[in-house]
């Protein structure tokens, strides 16, 4: 099992889903939670360091999630950061260039804590911990 | 966990109608603009969060309905489908229908909205094979639906009036960390409406960290707390007088008490709506690097230019007009400042010039240096040009230091190149610059140095709305004075005044100051034969001088009003403010003072 301290960042511009996810997250046993309302503000964020996990909404304002996947992964400091993408609908282009661009997983809205669980026990089984 | 749920959903609902209302004004502009790649994206994503959300909280309906209009914006978006009327009509039905769902979940009246026609329509639309509305049930726009009215929405269009909390369409607004209007910080704003936003800000429960306010609210704002601190001088006033008169009664104890609690809290809220207008420099700094590349590419000049303390913050009306100023400081910088690459590699130095803006807090000024390594002013030339232009008289430019002379360059008329280059522009100089950063109750200071360069220094005090200011009296009249540039203040007596080759000057700790008389300087003569005089020792800049008056009558806070119908500029005023007593004082303009008194003594 991986660390319920873990500091993840929530990023969705709808402060409504943020909620949600938090909630979800907070159902999971994750209590240190903090947000984001689009790519550029989570990125500040992220570099000012803490954080083992993102997950992100993909359409968002000024910066979206894809573009923040992108960001994370050229960065020399968060590079590996693991990072759930959060997708309407299983759009297979949509998800195929989340996957080229490093997404460590992809989760389809509406989801359950169960489904989130999963999908989080998956990324951190591929990357050992 | 229910409750916790059911606040979900009342954020959901209020966001989600804050999403739809924010795109209404967008089929307006779709309308007039046509396919618009960024809108169509706007809407669609609009649709989309919501339709995301909904799925979550099980509005099946909800998303049935944004998951259909989606796609067809998507393949608006994406040239798959072009924009049409019927097409439209469509997706305003859509968001008609969101918005009745919306209002549903709100009032929890468990009522269902069918919206299978709408959902055929839609299908239809995506199809392809519309124009089908006609055949569906719902004609043309109202929303479909019995509990339409009974709802209390009226969904006939996108520009339709929202109930409380709708933000009206096509109203200027803005996030204020971010967008400034171009609407003069003038006091006197349009108050009306004020209601209906303040329930709309009630109502957004944090939605996010920041709220849109219209800009005309938040100078509302500013001038009601200016007002406030009016009311506030005159009631300490009131309590003085009352404190003398009655002291030790019971009702006058806890009228002082109530009185500075009063005080404090004003000053608080001072302080507040200050910061409520505060913007980042970086909003005005930001197009001075595309400025730099231009002007150097046009006129073959290597230009580095290097930014810092963007971040720092200021009034929203400095951000709008500081702009212009710093342009022509900059444009005069890499025109007149540096030399050509070959010039300073000949003198040594690097090819590259280099002009470099810094901005910071200092107390309650906002400092912005414009730096240039450049050749620096030739005072010299500065004296002859404004000899020619008969700005100054033989003698005077005898007479004059070489820090007085510098500031020749702020003199209306005055420009150093023989024929104004295109950068520089007609004429229009540096007098421009100082008119304008006077006009935020600032001041421009230049230090040059032969052969290294120059550096333009600008002042402006953090608030422009409130001073601190020395009430005084001149002859028969009251003025108030800016603390800031205060040294001190003075008794002295009036045999200790020397008189050098026509000028008073005071010896103030050791340093010889010229002194003026304030009432010689507004043009009313100098007056009474007192054996003493009050002398204000003022310090703007590098330059120091003393005025006097005849009595320093306290210190107050002063609210500044613009004065209509006055040349500010020469009558040597910045405004005019209501004191404590409730008389109407003009407020000195100590800057106005300092440029044209000294050393330019009756220009």
């Amino acid at each position: 099992m991986f660390d319920l301290k873990m500091k993840i960042l929530v990023v969705d511009d709808f402060s409504t889903m943020r909620r949600i996810v938090k909630n979800i997250l907070k159902q999971l046993g994750y209590e240190n939670i903090e947000e984001a309302e689009d790519g550029a503000q989570a990125f500040s964020k992220l570099k000012n360091g803490g954080f083992q996990f993102v997950v992100s909404d993909w359409n968002m304002p000024n910066m979206d999630g894809l573009e923040l996947l992108q960001k994370i992964r050229s960065d020399a400091e968060l590079k590996e950061l693991p990072v759930l993408m959060v997708t309407a609908e299983a759009e297979k282009d949509k998800v195929i260039t989340a996957i080229k661009a490093g997404v460590n997983n992809y989760v389809v809205k509406p989801f359950t804590a169960e489904i989130l669980k999963e999908k989080m026990d998956k990324i951190f089984e591929r990357l050992g911990k | 966990m229910a409750d916790e749920m059911e606040e979900i959903v009342a954020d959901f609902v209020t966001e989600a109608e804050e999403s739809l209302e924010k795109i209404d004004p967008l089929f307006i502009e779709l309308e007039t603009k046509g396919h618009d790649k960024d809108i169509l994206h706007e809407i669609f994503r609009s649709m989309h969060t919501i339709k995301g959300a909904a799925g979550f909280l099980g509005f099946q309906h909800m998303v049935d309905v944004a998951h259909k209009a989606e796609s067809i914006m998507k393949k608006l978006r994406d040239d798959e489908m072009s924009v049409s009327t019927p097409v439209m009509d469509v997706i305003l039905k859509s968001v008609d229908m969101l918005r009745l769902l919306l209002q549903h979940i709100k009032v929890k009246d468990g009522k269902e909205e069918d919206t299978s026609a709408l959902l055929q329509e839609l299908d239809a639309t995506l199809s392809g094979t519309a124009p089908a509305a006609p055949e569906t049930p719902v004609v043309s726009s109202p929303p479909p639906g019995p509990a339409g009215a009974s709802a209390g929405e009226e969904g006939a269009g996108p520009a339709a009036e929202q109930p409380a909390g709708g933000i009206p369409a096509g109203r200027s607004e803005v996030k204020i960390p971010e967008v400034v209007l171009d609407q003069p910080a003038g006091p006197e704003g349009d108050a009306p409406a004020v209601e209906d936003r303040a329930i709309a800000a009630a109502q957004t429960k944090e939605p996010s960290q920041t709220l849109r306010i219209d800009v005309g609210k938040v100078d509302k704002v500013m001038d009601l707390a200016g007002e406030i601190v009016l009311v506030r001088n005159r009631l300490m006033n009131i309590g003085n007088y009352l404190e003398e008169k009655y002291g030790g009664d019971s009702y006058v104890e806890s009228l002082m008490g109530t009185v500075s609690f009063l005080d404090l809290v004003t000053s608080d809220m001072q302080l507040a709506v200050m910061k409520m207008r505060m913007q980042p420099l970086k909003k005005v700094f930001s197009k001075f690097p595309r400025l730099v590349r231009d002007l150097s590419n046009s006129i073959g000049k290597d230009i580095e230019l290097v930014i810092t303390g963007e971040g720092t913050e200021v009034d929203r009306t400095v951000i709008e007009h500081i702009g212009d100023p710093m342009v022509h400081i900059i444009r005069n910088s890499v025109d007149h400042g540096l030399e050509t690459s070959a010039e300073r590699v000949k003198k040594g130095k690097s090819a590259k010039g280099r002009i470099s803006i810094n901005a910071f807090q200092q107390g309650n000024q906002i400092i912005i240096e414009v730096t240039d390594d450049g050749k620096g002013i030739d005072v010299e030339r500065v004296k002859n040009k404004a000899l020619e232009r008969r700005l100054i008289t033989e003698e005077e430019a005898q007479r004059m230091n070489d820090e007085t002379a510098i500031n020749l360059i702020f003199m209306p008329g005055f420009s150093t190149m023989d024929v104004a280059t295109e950068l520089s522009g007609r004429g229009v100089g540096m007098d421009v610059v100082k008119t304008n950063i006077s006009k935020l109750n600032g001041y421009v200071e230049v230090r040059t140095e032969r052969g290294v360069g120059t550096t333009f220094r600008i002042n402006i005090p953090l608030t422009l709305a409130i001073i601190h200011a020395l009430m005084v009296r001149s002859l028969t009249n009251q003025y108030a004075i800016p603390l800031a540039p205060i040294e001190e203040t003075l008794k002295v007596a009036v045999k200790d005044i020397e008189n050098v080759s026509g000028q008073k000057v005071l010896v103030v700790r050791g340093k010889v100051l010229p002194l003026f008389e304030l009432s010689d300087i507004l043009g009313y003569g100098v007056g009474g034969d007192a054996e003493y005089r009050y002398v204000i020792v003022i310090a703007i800049g590098d330059r120091r001088f003393c005025i006097t008056v005849d009595e320093l009558l306290g210190q107050e806070e002063v609210v500044i009003k613009t004065v209509e119908g006055i040349d500010t500029n020469a009558a040597y005023i910045v405004g005019a403010t209501i004191t404590g007593d409730g008389k109407v004082v003009l407020i000195i303009d100590l800057a106005g003072i300092s440029r044209n008194v000294l050393g330019l003594k009756k220009m």
